[in-house]
């Protein structure tokens, strides 16, 4: 598999779990799941998707040279990259998915679970980072 | 004559017959917001319901009014007595909460009582209005009867605390009299109460004083509004967790938990209740649990029930805001209807 189409991949993954995630808040939202305060789900879902989504975006818009696109993908990268991005979306919806069971709020739910989620991110992005930057 | 005493002799007062009948006469003078108490409220026995009401009609005219605090004269913080223009108002003023108007009467019933009793001081207008005020209340208050004295008393240490009254605007509210027998004592009604509710589940009872009665609360119980909730949940009030269907965790999911929860609380009383119009906090649930007491006091509960007495079910219901810092919040979207609400109690 070549860089592009790597990367791409990674792009697609990503673009589509940000829409499902963005579209079913924006319903929790307008059904009133959160209240008067709408914001904390929406900040908590922008934390874990923004950074590896800019970083993917100005990849993809960004023009590398003909010979970075053509080149075969490095195994290990992209199984890196594509493994911590499944984990970390895996576990976005777990969380959704779990809340309505637990007797914890949503809000102590997304309080409790921002720092692990942070820090999972930086480990995503770094994965993800280490597929773009790679022979550029 | 203490506070305390006075305090009695107002509230014995405003529960007493006319002023006319006491006193044998009535001031000529008499301006046209005298004359709402005098005419509708003094030579009637639910005297304080409409006293309060009176109060409220003057609320324009309180607010021009000269008042006068004479709580530096009453050694008891705890309650304020303030004279305007016209009229007297008892305020009891508990520590770091709002004042609760407890009675409202015109002064022209103190000027006539003062006619029997020589000369008043003269050094201070409020200092004066004090004065004829115990005068006038130490002569009006040997007319009552016992029984009348005791139910509408002030607040007793000896005797339940007081419900906030007028009652908050309830979800709902009916006259469940017919269900009860009401000619006899105030205990045997709270005890037929009891055992109605108690074989329904409603075990734990918080017992205040009204004017006129007592009134007891159950606690606040959650209700389902798909089914029935789950026995270990019905006296709880965060989020329960757990589903039902696949509908259930749908619903869940996307809309959060909309259960219900209840208060009811039966109000028992000769009077006529108007309700404030203000609707139940969170709380408010929190004073009633924190305040009420588990019997009616001994001294309320031997006393017979006086003529007239009525028994209320006022039903508050409320949702959990769905918000960070959830909290209960009286339910006027899609209430439950009083009879929904009285067959959870067994009542016909």
């Amino acid at each position: 598999m070549t860089r592009q189409a790597a990367l791409q991949r990674v792009l697609v993954i990503w673009l589509i779990a940000a829409a499902i995630f963005a579209v079913f808040t924006l319903a929790q939202v307008l059904a009133g799941k959160y209240g008067d305060d709408p914001g904390v789900p929406l900040n908590w879902l922008s934390a874990q998707i923004v950074p590896v989504m800019g970083l993917l975006l100005a990849a993809t818009l960004s023009s590398p040279s003909a010979n970075w696109k053509k080149a075969q993908v490095t195994g290990s990268r992209y199984q890196l990259a594509l493994t911590a991005s499944l984990v970390q979306i895996i576990a976005i919806l777990i969380t959704f998915l779990i809340e309505p069971i637990l007797q914890t709020s949503p809000f102590a739910l997304f309080d409790s679970t921002i720092v692990f989620f942070s820090i999972w991110q930086g480990v995503v992005t770094a994965c993800v980072g280490g597929l773009v930057f790679d022979g550029r | 004559m203490g506070l305390s005493n006075l305090l009695r002799a107002a509230s014995v007062l405003v529960a007493l017959v006319s002023a006319t009948q006491v006193l044998g006469q009535v001031t000529p003078d008499s301006d046209d917001d005298t004359n709402i108490v005098v005419n509708a409220t003094l030579d009637r026995l639910h005297a304080l319901g409409d006293a309060v009401e009176a109060y409220r009609q003057l609320g324009a005219e309180w607010a021009g009014a000269t008042k006068c605090d004479l709580r530096r004269l009453c050694p008891d913080e705890q309650f304020t007595v303030q004279v305007s223009s016209t009229y007297v108002h008892l305020l009891f003023s508990p520590a770091a909460h709002t004042p609760i108007r407890l009675a409202a009467f015109p002064l022209s019933a103190i000027r006539t009582a003062s006619i029997r009793y020589g000369p008043l001081p003269t050094k201070g207008t409020a200092e004066y209005n004090y004065v004829r005020l115990q005068r006038s209340l130490s002569f009006i208050s040997a007319q009552a009867s016992p029984e009348r004295q005791q139910l509408y008393r002030f607040p007793d240490p000896n005797d339940n605390p007081f419900l906030p009254w007028p009652p908050h605007l309830p979800s709902s509210v009916a006259d469940v009299s017919r269900s009860f027998q009401t000619r006899t004592t105030l205990g045997e009604i709270a005890s037929q109460i009891r055992s109605r509710i108690m074989v329904r589940g409603y075990d734990t009872l918080q017992y205040f004083s009204v004017p006129g009665g007592f009134a007891m609360a159950t606690d606040l119980e959650r209700v389902g509004r798909r089914g029935p909730v789950r026995a270990g949940d019905r006296w709880t009030s965060g989020k329960r967790g757990g589903f039902g269907s696949l509908m259930d965790y749908w619903r869940r999911l996307l809309v959060g938990e909309d259960d219900r929860f209840r208060v009811f609380v039966f109000i028992v009383t000769d009077m006529d209740v108007q309700n404030d119009q203000d609707t139940a906090k969170a709380d408010d649930l929190r004073r009633w649990k924190a305040t009420g007491r588990p019997s009616l006091s001994r001294q309320r509960a031997s006393v017979t029930a006086l003529p007239g007495t009525r028994i209320w079910l006022y039903a508050y219901e409320f949702t959990a805001s769905r918000s960070k810092g959830a909290e209960l919040i009286q339910n006027e979207r899609d209430p439950l209807r009083i009879t929904q609400n009285k067959m959870a109690l067994g009542l016909p």
